[in-house]
């Protein structure tokens, strides 16, 4: 039995720690431990609500929008305050859009080098690549000459001997399959990809000023003037800007991102056997299509225990929901034991060291009327699936098809709950965002059409105490803050954010959290070299940003100066 | 000179000295004129996506709160410092992200081709709004080290006769 302890897990952000016992060549038990303390959200108390969602969105900086919008949502349901269409389909665009480049990201920039040999491609046929692109899809850019140059970088890369980010790669592990020419397919993409994500962040910096961080949201709606012949507003202009984006980004997401993952999964079909965990999922609705959020294009709810029965809430403001979400403190170092709801939560440090059987960890274990819960693509698109929700049908259909196909043998979507799902359950969220991205433009602009320019209504704080709840299904998952405004001042505010359900450690009862359950029964080949732990943690996209942010002064400056 | 050039502040604005990166971009837009093709941006803590703002850009100039230095100190780290070893190898992710989005903008794009960060040892990192007092001091000769990088590469600054208000919101 081997103990190993597995650092920088996170190639975003380096503050999980992953313990494993490993035995026989498979893991027997693990923890997850978030080295970074995570009561940031206490910076809004004291503070204007109408505020809030400005400090809100710096809790982290890859996730600064979906902060933003949960946040204003959270008080706009504490006041019971109904936005307005065109605002419900501007921030709408904004989220898709961000989930798209943050998908994107995660595939090709954060996790494919799992799975992708980089240092086969010197050896790639570039001939046969570009064919085996073109079998794929349409895509105009799979030509020769996009292998050869891709092929060239890697090449001048591993020549110049400066190896960069290829440096750490487990390359040449005996869990990497993929043939040098499908190496080389994914690696171009992932060159061509920045160009892309870079087209979906602009859509997001036309409505909300520069990113990262957005400036148009406002409590109760977006401070985006619309006037179709105005230069200084939303006009004419700029929406067929916005829609000329959308038709580069979509097919990119169709044609590359989508194909790619279900060729690389097809290829790996026995990471559908690993990775599980935690069985029970949980999925807010989101993409609301009217001002009182009574009907979303993106179905929420709870299935338990695997099964396929979608039960909970239909909209994030149902009482289930509200009712149903606590954070058990047992094994975080947090004061306190039992577990809290929300708003009546409290953050306050009691830090012990790692205790395997005490407390380990700053993330609180939430819990679901007491059970945990896989929150992220998986648990949408098998909520979405067995609702009956015909997009996230047909998208995901094709993707087993397609991994079928290349697997030679059948998938199915009980195979999702997996280390592998979680890719493919990504791509299939990306390609329906991509197709509702054109639909909610269209929205947008029919609602202007038909004479309706109003984006905002002003929020009224009433005298005495109220409580709100904003949820948003964030690229990593469902995201709520929760906030308790007395007399027009937050009193309490807490943030229960997708990788504190996912990286959740062990409640009162001893259940684990998704990241402990999933890596149970993981293969290890190599303990010194635990790639398949980092492929089952990556599946997750874990995120634990909210913090600090220094330049480490190790390397050599080429000038210092003492400030006298 | 038509380089395009980019000068972003990095840090978290909610941890105390972290925020002097986006303090300064803030403090150099309200009191300095640029060129059109310079832009001052507080970018905050952009993890990789770093990566989308580097690729656009010929030069670039991030300013960044420093630890493991003596305090009251300023260093200036060329591509090199920035990079070098330093993928993966440590828990501080900050610069991890930092040489990672160098790297795949370069490798994407062969941009930005000149990169410098500019640092100035914090004193507390604790959750908290405000640079602590002695950091605040040394705030006007962090922009004079900006400015002189800019300089050195023929950017025209000029200093606003009439300064905006500093924008920092956070305090």
């Amino acid at each position: 039995m081997a103990r190993v302890s597995i650092d920088p897990v996170t190639r975003i952000e380096g503050h999980l720690r992953i313990d494993v016992q490993v035995d026989g060549g498979s893991i027997r038990d693990a923890w997850a431990c978030c080295t970074m303390w995570r009561g940031i959200e206490r910076i809004i108390v004291g503070r204007d609500p109408s505020e809030a969602w400005f400090f809100a969105q710096r809790f982290c900086g890859v996730c600064t929008t979906v902060h933003a919008t949960a946040s204003v949502r959270a008080v706009e349901d504490a006041l019971k305050l109904e936005i307005p269409p065109n605002a419900q389909f501007i921030r709408n665009l904004i989220l898709i859009h961000h989930a798209l480049h943050d998908h994107v990201v995660h595939f090709y920039h954060l996790s494919a080098l799992d799975w992708v040999d980089i240092m086969t491609i010197p050896k790639a046929d570039v001939v046969k690549a570009a064919s085996t692109a073109q079998s794929l899809s349409d895509w105009t850019r799979n030509s020769r000459q996009e292998m050869k140059s891709a092929q060239d970088k890697v090449i001048g890369v591993a020549k110049s001997g400066q190896l960069g980010l290829f440096a750490n790669g487990y390359w040449g592990h005996p869990a990497m399959r993929l043939s040098p020419e499908v190496n080389l397919v994914a690696f171009a993409h992932y060159l061509q990809a920045l160009e892309f994500q870079r087209k979906a962040n602009q859509v997001v910096a036309i409505f909300g000023g520069k990113t990262p961080h957005i400036q148009n949201l406002t409590v109760g709606g977006v401070a985006n003037a619309i006037n179709l012949d105005s230069l200084a507003t939303l006009n004419t202009d700029r929406l067929y800007w916005i829609k000329s984006l959308i038709d580069e980004v979509v097919p990119f997401i169709h044609q590359v991102y989508f194909p790619d993952v279900c060729v690389v999964a097809g290829s790996y079909p026995e990471w559908f056997a690993y990775g599980s965990g935690v069985k029970n999922y949980l999925a807010v609705p989101d993409l609301p299509r009217d001002s009182r959020a009574s009907s979303y294009d993106l179905p929420g709810g709870v299935l338990m225990d695997a099964g396929s029965s979608v039960a909970g809430f239909k909209t994030a403001a149902d009482q289930p929901f509200r009712d149903a979400v606590t954070e058990d403190l047992t094994h975080a170092w947090y004061k306190g034991n039992e577990a809290q709801h929300p708003w009546k939560g409290t953050t306050e440090a009691e830090f012990t060291d790692f205790q395997e059987k005490g407390k380990y960890t700053w993330v609180k274990a939430p819990r679901y009327g007491g059970k945990p819960m896989q929150v992220g693509p998986v648990a949408n698109i098998l909520v979405g699936y067995h609702s009956g929700h015909a997009l996230t049908r047909k998208w995901t259909d094709l993707a087993l098809d397609r991994i079928s196909s290349v697997a030679g043998r059948r998938i199915t979507v009980n195979d999702l709950q997996s280390t592998m799902g979680r890719h493919v359950a990504r791509a299939i969220r990306a390609a329906m965002l991509a197709e509702l991205a054109t639909e909610h433009w269209t929205a947008l602009l029919n609602n202007i059409n038909r004479g309706d320019a109003a984006t905002h209504n002003p929020p009224q704080f009433p005298r005495g105490e109220i409580e709100g709840v904003g949820t948003h299904e964030a690229p990593r998952g469902t995201l709520s803050h929760w906030v308790v405004v007395d007399r027009g001042v937050v009193k309490n505010y807490q943030a229960v954010v997708p990788t504190t359900w996912n990286a959740s450690p062990r409640d009162k009862d001893g259940h684990p959290g998704p990241y402990e359950a999933s890596l149970v029964g993981n293969p290890v080949a190599n303990a010194e070299a635990p790639l398949e732990v980092l492929r089952t943690v990556h599946s997750f996209d874990p995120c634990m940003a909210c913090a600090c942010h220094t330049f480490d002064a190790a390397g050599r400056p080429i000038a210092q100066m003492k400030i006298l | 000179v038509s380089h395009r050039v980019l000068v972003a502040g990095l840090g978290n604005v909610l941890m105390g000295d972290d925020a002097i990166g986006p303090y300064c971009a803030r403090h150099l837009m309200a009191h300095y004129q640029f060129p059109p093709q310079v832009e001052v941006a507080d970018l905050g803590t952009p993890g990789l996506d770093l990566a989308l703002h580097l690729s656009a850009v010929d030069v670039v100039l991030l300013i960044d709160a420093l630890r493991g230095i003596e305090q009251d100190t300023i260093a200036v780290y060329d591509r090199a410092a920035l990079c070098d070893g330093r993928h993966l190898t440590r828990l501080d992710t900050h610069s991890l992200a930092v040489a990672e989005s160098i790297f795949i903008a370069r490798l994407a794009g062969d941009r930005p081709f000149d990169v410098r960060l500019i640092g100035l040892a914090g004193v507390s990192f604790e959750h908290g709004t405000r640079l602590s007092p002695k950091v605040r001091a040394r705030i006007p000769s962090l922009i004079q080290a900006v400015l002189a990088e800019l300089t050195a590469r023929n950017v025209r600054w000029t200093r606003r006769a009439r300064p905006l208000p500093l924008n920092a919101w956070w305090e």
